[in-house]
């Protein structure tokens, strides 16, 4: 039982080391190249946030609003763009609003992932388009606009290597080293986790989306 | 109990556990499982990564201090075989467990560790293996 015990702590150790410290790594790479513009942009997105709150669609669908899915701020070749979507406790619903950098709502839209089509209702103008999704890549979109909003993601890993990463994260294995009997695998199996977790990285592809009539979206 | 020469030992379970890896990434890179993310770098980029000033200026101090503790009896394994078994099949059956739980959230990944996953059961089944070809029977004896 106490051997048991001891390699549930020895994994428990490798998992938080492997995994955990590198996306920290990244975590604090990405927010100290993009601090400044950051902090701005976050503030934005609270604001708007505050604001999409205020609305009569927010209330109207509040009790069935589940949690935030996108929070995006874009710069568009027609001023800033925050994009915020929110899941719906219907299954393959989203609720998304769109606004200006001046905190204007441009766009809320109630999107519906059906069989065969995509259903977009605009809250703001009560009209409703639908999209067959073999369709959807064929749309052009209009000559002024140049985004396209995607509705549904899939993450695929990337290779990306990081050596600075899996050397410093990677230090924290020697502790493994001083382990009775098998310390050598354990900090070979640190050392290797560390390795794979610091040179992949998730990357969101856009599978399923539509060209808006708010230009741009 | 059963006495062996622990570096050997250690050093072959290694050497079965990389074999059986690289034979995993041999039909990992080869697109066995779906489209491979790396080719055979991954295998250069991880040994550098073992042998980076660095690791090695921590790991050897390490060492030393292990030696140190050891003493003359750092080269002298002393386990109860029946233990080593339990033990091995507790962390091959961990290590199945966990690989199969990553593949059920995030399958591309698991394909990713399963690599590791190869390692660890290469390592230490054959670990109890060496263990018996490497025991010093004279030490038994006495």
């Amino acid at each position: 039982m106490l051997k048991i015990k001891r390699i549930a702590i020895i994994l428990i150790l490798l998992t938080v080391t492997v995994h955990i410290l590198p996306e920290l790594y990244f975590f604090e790479v990405k927010a100290t190249s993009q601090s400044e513009n950051k902090l701005t942009q976050d503030e934005a997105i609270k604001e708007f946030m505050s604001i999409i709150k205020n609305t009569v669609q927010y209330s109207e669908f509040e009790s069935k609003i589940n949690e935030v899915e996108v929070m995006e701020y874009s710069s568009t070749n027609v001023g800033d763009r925050i994009t915020i979507s929110f899941t719906t406790d219907r299954e393959n619903q989203r609720i998304i609003f769109v606004g200006s950098e001046t905190y204007e709502i441009l766009y809320i839209g109630l999107i519906t992932d059906g069989e065969d089509v995509l259903e977009v209702f605009d809250l703001l103008q009560s009209k409703k388009i639908s999209y067959s999704y073999t369709s959807l890549s064929s749309i052009s979109p209009d000559p002024n606009c140049s985004t396209y909003y995607c509705t549904s993601y899939q993450s695929n890993y990337v290779w990306n290597p990081q050596p600075a990463c899996s050397i410093i994260i990677g230090q924290g294995c020697y502790g493994f080293a001083l382990l009775p009997g098998y310390g050598w695998v354990a900090y070979a199996v640190c050392r290797a986790g560390v390795f794979i977790g610091c040179n992949f990285y998730t990357n969101k592809k856009c599978t399923t989306g539509f060209w808006n009539n708010v230009c741009p979206m | 109990m059963i006495v062996h020469y622990r570096i050997k030992t250690n050093i072959l379970a290694t050497l079965c556990g990389l074999i059986l890896g690289s034979i995993y990434l041999f039909f990992y890179i080869n697109g066995f499982f779906g489209k491979a993310l790396f080719g055979w770098t991954f295998l250069s980029d991880l040994i550098l990564v073992f042998i980076h000033p660095l690791s090695l200026l921590g790991l050897v101090p390490i060492l030393i201090l292990v030696y140190l503790k050891r003493n003359k009896n750092f080269n002298l394994g002393y386990q109860d075989f029946k233990k080593v078994i339990k033990g091995h099949i507790v962390v091959m059956v961990i290590s199945t467990i966990l690989l199969i739980t990553l593949f059920l959230i995030q399958n591309e990944l698991a394909f990713i560790y399963a690599f590791l996953y190869f390692f660890i059961i290469g390592f230490f089944s054959s670990y109890l293996l060496w263990m018996q070809i490497f025991q010093v029977k004279s030490e038994i004896e006495s």
